[in-house]
C-alpha cells in the first residue's frame, strides 16, 4: 500500500523538474525570439542608414572643396553623421567596428567643440575615416545576408 | 631576398584620397578629356571625362552609365514554362566610374581598384575644380 504515495512523491519531483526546465525553455525562446527581431530590424534599416551616411560623407567631400565658404555646412553634416555612427555603434557586432565608430565619434566631438574654421586638416581626416568606415558597413551588411 | 609583400587594398584607396585632396589644393589640375576616344556600346555612355598628368602618368577619371536588365517581379520560376517567353525584362541604367592610367594614345593601362563612391567624390571635386562656382560667385557679386 506504500508504494502509491511513493509514486506520487517521485511523480511530483519530475513535475517540478519539467516546471523548472519549461521555465528555462521559455526564456531562451524569449530571447532567442527577441535576438532574431532585432536582427530583422538591424538588417531592414541597415541599407537605408547607410544610404544615408554615404550621402553626408559625398556632401562633406562636396562643400570642402570651397571650406572657407561651407565650414558651417560641413559641421551640420558632421553633427548629422555622429548621429547616423551613434545608431551603427549601438547595433552592429564585431570589437574591431565598435572601436572604429569610437575613435571617428571621438573625432567628431573634438572637431565640433572647438571652432571648425581653423580645422580643415582634421576634417579631412574625418572624411577619410568616415569614408573607409563606410566600405567596411557595407562588407558587414552583405555578410549579414548569410546570418539567421 | 626580402619577402614581397601583398599590396594592401587599402593602398589604392589611399592613393585616390590622396589626388582627390591634390585636386582640391589645385596641385593637381584636370582638364575635360575627349568623349570620342573612348569606345563604347550601344548600352552605354559618358557622363563625365577628365584627364590630367601628375608624376609623369597620365590620368583618366571616367564616369559612365550602362543599361542593365531584370527580370520583373512576376517572371521566373512562378510561371509556367510556356508564359516565360513573354517575361517582361525591365532596363535600368547603372553608374560605374574609374580611374584609371592611360598611356599617351589614350588607352588605359591601369585602373585603380576601388569602390565606385572613392572614384565618385574624387570626379566631385574635379566637377568643382573645373566649373569652380565660387570664382563665379565673386565675380557676380562684384558686379553691385
Amino acid at each position: 500500500m506504500q508504494v502509491f504515495p511513493s509514486i506520487l512523491n517521485k511523480l511530483s519531483v519530475f513535475s517540478d523538474i519539467a516546471t523548472i526546465i519549461g521555465l528555462l525553455l521559455t526564456v531562451y525562446i524569449f530571447v532567442t525570439l527577441r535576438n532574431i527581431k532585432n536582427l530583422y530590424l538591424f538588417k531592414a534599416r541597415m541599407p537605408e542608414q547607410l544610404e544615408k551616411l554615404n550621402k553626408h560623407i559625398s556632401d562633406i567631400n562636396k562643400y570642402y572643396s570651397d571650406f572657407e565658404g561651407s565650414y558651417e555646412i560641413i559641421e551640420v553634416e558632421l553633427a548629422k553623421s555622429e548621429v547616423l555612427l551613434e545608431w551603427f555603434r549601438n547595433r552592429i557586432k564585431g570589437v574591431s567596428n565598435k572601436t572604429d565608430i569610437k575613435n571617428l565619434l571621438t573625432k567628431i566631438s573634438n572637431i565640433r567643440s572647438n571652432n571648425i574654421k581653423g580645422q580643415k586638416n582634421r576634417v579631412w581626416e574625418v572624411y577619410v575615416n568616415m569614408s573607409k568606415l563606410s566600405e567596411a558597413l557595407e562588407s558587414y551588411r552583405k555578410d549579414q545576408k548569410w546570418e539567421r | 631576398m626580402g619577402k614581397v609583400e601583398p599590396e594592401s587594398p587599402d593602398k589604392w584607396v589611399d592613393a585616390v584620397y590622396k589626388i582627390n585632396k591634390l585636386t582640391k589644393e589645385n596641385t593637381i589640375k584636370w582638364a575635360i578629356g575627349d568623349k570620342n576616344k573612348i569606345p563604347l556600346s550601344d548600352d552605354e555612355y559618358i557622363t563625365a571625362l577628365f584627364e590630367t598628368k601628375y608624376k609623369k602618368k597620365k590620368l583618366r577619371l571616367l564616369e559612365k552609365k550602362y543599361k542593365q536588365y531584370k527580370n520583373d517581379p512576376f517572371s521566373s520560376g512562378s510561371l509556367p514554362f510556356l508564359f516565360r517567353q513573354h517575361i517582361v525584362r525591365k532596363e535600368y541604367w547603372e553608374d560605374s566610374s574609374f580611374l584609371e592610367i592611360i598611356d599617351d594614345s589614350g588607352m588605359s593601362l591601369w585602373t585603380f581598384p576601388v569602390p565606385t563612391r572613392v572614384v565618385s567624390d574624387l570626379i566631385e571635386s574635379v566637377k568643382y575644380q573645373i566649373a569652380s562656382p565660387s570664382d563665379f560667385l565673386d565675380d557676380l557679386f562684384e558686379e553691385d
